[in-house]
């Protein structure tokens, strides 16, 4: 959200977070009822032009997204593709067959189907994931959906406590370690592990969450109805236009593949 | 475990005087931090719990339920501990996100899951007008919190398999959802509620008798 003269990144930062979580509802529930792969792909292609030109994406996350989807979508296909139930999908084509085993053209298509379903919809929560910061999210929340400050901001405050649980944990195994416990392998050992850690790791959190807490009430967090924002999250004009736009591509690319048919 | 089940289900009733069902800043803070747990908890049972959901699932279909429990927890655990209206709901939801946040195989659909499972918890507890919370109505919360993960699924895929499918996941959701996330949670509530980590909580308060 940077104005005053610095360059803007692309327009998607520009827009309300709220406007791009709720534009992606529609398609996404189009790819949730499509039965075969035409629409997800369109629509993760839309998805994918949104993020392209709206956001100027570093290096990495921009071969993450040309390079990883598709061989995630691929192998997703085959893994997919092989646990169909090969009564239900269309067995003209036998692709593979070694010995009784028979791997039909429909499989895979079925396959590629839900991989490619999974893809749309991790795209499309993508333009407003790679675009919105969380605290511009809560201030949205708080000042359009009438969210109460108090629970958005909490939430915003837990979030930050994610790298802290991660620390702590290494923490108690290491004291694991150091008194000899674990070291076992396998599934089982593992969970022996998580249950091993789970109450130190809770009681840790709960105690940290309470010191949170006391500095919060010490600051008279929640003692007002409302509150002042560092800045405010606006409507705007532009958040209408891009609605509009999305919306007329997504239904139109539904529409046309639909009749198509 | 100091206490006995008791003398826990008896002082549950009593304090109404300090009894409110008003969110304080800590009960707030605790729910965020306890949806956090419990999704570091998904997160992790994502890949155990999935693989024996697959396995069972393939022994007979519709036994994966069995492994699902844990999944649940979250809404036990909320609802025990912080006692207020829609503590079961927040906490569930937030596990819910942080677990599709880190990254697991369902993605934002996770976030859907949540809000029916804590939801299905949420309304035990109401029913019982956050007054109980003895064993028994931590297994009717997990049971409660199958039962929305039940009905979620089946109107999202299940219902083009068949009844006999669903009846066994019905079944099998019911009996991980009262012992994985009802037993077990109250259990970890009585565990946590030991160490002191609860005290500014009426659970913590009666676990522990001030000498």
């Amino acid at each position: 959200m940077s104005s005053l003269g610095v360059p803007r990144p692309g327009y998607l930062h520009g827009l309300n977070p709220l406007t791009k979580i709720a534009v992606v509802i529609p398609a996404m529930a189009a790819v949730i009822v499509s039965r075969e792969p035409v629409i997800p792909l369109a629509l993760l292609a839309l998805a994918l032009v949104t993020v392209f030109t709206g956001t100027r994406l570093p290096a990495r996350t921009v071969v993450l997204l040309l390079v990883a989807l598709p061989v995630g979508v691929a192998i997703g296909a085959i893994g997919f593709g092989l646990w169909t139930d090969p009564a239900r999908v269309d067995r003209a084509m036998v692709l593979l067959q070694v010995g009784d085993y028979r791997l039909y053209v429909g499989s895979l298509v079925a396959g590629l189907t839900a991989s490619l379903r999974l893809a749309a919809l991790l795209m499309l929560a993508l333009v407003s994931g790679l675009t919105t910061s969380g605290p511009d999210f809560v201030r949205s929340v708080v000042q359009h959906l009438r969210v109460p400050y108090r629970i958005g901001y909490t939430a915003l405050a837990a979030f930050r406590f994610i790298p802290r649980f991660r620390h702590d944990l290494d923490l108690i195994r290491q004291a694991h370690r150091v008194r000899g416990t674990g070291g076992r392998r396998g599934p089982l050992a593992a969970i022996g592990r998580l249950a091993g850690a789970i109450v130190p790791l809770l009681a840790g959190a709960i105690r940290h969450a309470e010191r949170v807490a006391l500095a919060m009430d010490a600051r008279a967090f929640g003692a007002h109805p409302t509150r002042t924002e560092r800045h405010s999250v606006p409507l705007r004009r532009r958040d209408a236009v891009f609605a509009v736009v999305f919306l007329t591509a997504s239904g139109a690319i539904v529409v046309a593949i639909v009749v198509s048919r | 475990m100091h206490a006995t089940s008791s003398s826990v289900d008896r002082s549950a009733r009593v304090d109404s005087s300090d009894r409110s069902l008003r969110w304080r800043v800590v009960d707030i803070v605790i729910a965020a931090v306890l949806g956090v747990a419990t999704g570091l908890i998904f997160w992790f049972w994502n890949t155990i719990g999935y693989l024996w959901f697959e396995t069972a699932d393939a022994v007979t279909p519709g036994f994966g339920g069995i492994a699902v429990g844990i999944w649940l927890l979250g809404g036990v655990l909320g609802g025990l501990i912080i006692r207020k209206p829609g503590a079961a709901l927040l906490v569930e939801l937030i596990g819910a996100i942080v677990s599709a946040l880190i990254g697991n195989i369902w993605g934002p659909t996770t976030i859907y899951s949540g809000i029916v499972q804590g939801l299905g918890a949420e309304l035990v507890f109401a029913a019982f007008f956050y007054r109980r919370f003895g064993i028994v109505v931590a297994a009717l919360a997990g049971i409660g919190a199958g039962v929305g993960a039940w009905i979620f699924e089946f109107f999202t895929g299940n219902i083009e398999k068949s009844a006999v499918f669903n009846l066994l996941y019905l079944g099998s959701i019911v009996v991980s959802g009262a012992l994985l996330a009802g037993v077990l949670g109250w259990f970890l509530v009585r565990a946590l509620a030991a160490t002191g980590a609860l005290s500014r909580f009426a659970v913590g308060r009666e676990a522990r008798r001030e000498v």
